[in-house]
């Protein structure tokens, strides 16, 4: 009787997953314009990870070859996350090898309260910089790239949660770094 | 929803897209701002300016390998219509007159017929024509 019942949870298991769409595997236009829609979110995202526009750049394309040789494994469905963790992924594997020089623009250091639009970015840069590499990640995916954080939980190998945790920490953080620059200046 | 309401929102990470877009709208409509307010903005201009930064990779298709496949794919299609007519061409068993003559049936008919219209009569025993071939004159 149990081995009946058994039987019968594996056998409608087996047609449930039949009858479920299979998503058609990427073919090279598809894959062209996927790439074209992502390209600038992840090397934005390389750069926020290497602080590097050379390396992110070289990472971009390496990131991208390597796609393209398995773009007929590749399912259209999820082909965003999916560059988002393989670049975060090969970023990392970077900065292990060979930690990268900073860019040049986070280096300078404001000595008066800014001014104009470009010293306020510079600033806000130069705070973001500064936080920690979780919540910087999270904050890039989530104000720059406009991920949901569902998404940002997937690609950063994090819960829902403790993204939003992340993400509302670096927010005050910078916030409160902000306003007391903008009130008394460094 | 107000100012107070989004902000707060912004800053406990519980907003959505549209949450985001407005606090961002009400903070550039805003003319007196509170230090608070102008630091919320400096972020959201900030946010707005990265999304530009871009990188010049593209892709590119090299027309070549297109070229090369259809040309590989044209060879063999020669091949298989070559071997295909190779194939399909009748065997030739004999000529009659001139005209080869590809039904073996009608090949047997008339080797049958020339064998009926050779003359018994000229035919020689065995002696005879080792005889006449050995013959010296």
């Amino acid at each position: 009787m149990l081995q009946s019942g058994g039987f019968c949870v594996l056998y409608t298991n087996r047609k449930h997953r039949q009858a479920a769409p299979k998503p058609k595997p990427m073919t090279s236009e598809e894959f062209n314009n996927e790439f074209l829609h992502l390209k600038d979110a992840a090397f934005r995202y390389a750069v926020a990870l290497l602080h590097n526009y050379a390396a992110a750049e070289d990472a971009t394309q390496d990131l991208y070859e390597k796609l393209w040789r398995r773009r007929l494994l590749i399912r259209k469905n999820g082909f965003q996350a999916l560059v988002m963790t393989s670049m975060r992924n090969l970023c990392l594997d970077r900065l292990r090898h060979k930690p990268f020089t900073p860019l040049e623009n986070i280096t300078t250091h404001p000595t008066a309260p800014p001014e104009s639009d470009r010293d306020m970015a510079d600033l806000v840069q130069r705070l973001i910089n500064d936080l920690p590499d979780r919540e910087r990640e999270v904050i890039h995916l989530r104000d720059i790239e406009e991920f949901e954080y569902d998404q940002i939980a997937t690609i950063t190998g994090t819960s829902e949660a403790a993204a939003r945790m992340a993400c509302s920490r670096a927010r005050n953080r910078v916030k409160e770094q902000l306003v007391k620059i903008i009130n008394h200046g460094l | 929803m107000d100012y107070k309401e989004l902000s707060q929102r912004y800053l406990d990470a519980t907003e959505s897209l549209a949450d985001k877009k407005q606090l961002s709208e009400i903070l550039d409509n805003t003319n007196s701002l509170t230090f608070e307010q102008r630091a919320l903005q400096a972020m959201q201009r900030y946010n707005r300016r990265q999304t530009h930064v871009g990188t010049t990779i593209n892709t590119h298709t090299s027309t070549t390998l297109r070229w090369q496949l259809a040309a590989a794919a044209a060879a063999c299609c020669a091949i298989i219509i070559g071997v295909a007519i190779h194939l399909s061409r009748p065997t030739v068993y004999c000529y009659y007159n001139g005209r080869p003559i590809t039904s073996l049936a009608e090949a047997e008919g008339h080797a049958q017929r020339v064998i009926n219209e050779l003359c018994v009569a000229e035919l020689t025993t065995d002696e005879d024509m080792l005889y006449n071939m050995f013959r010296m004159e």
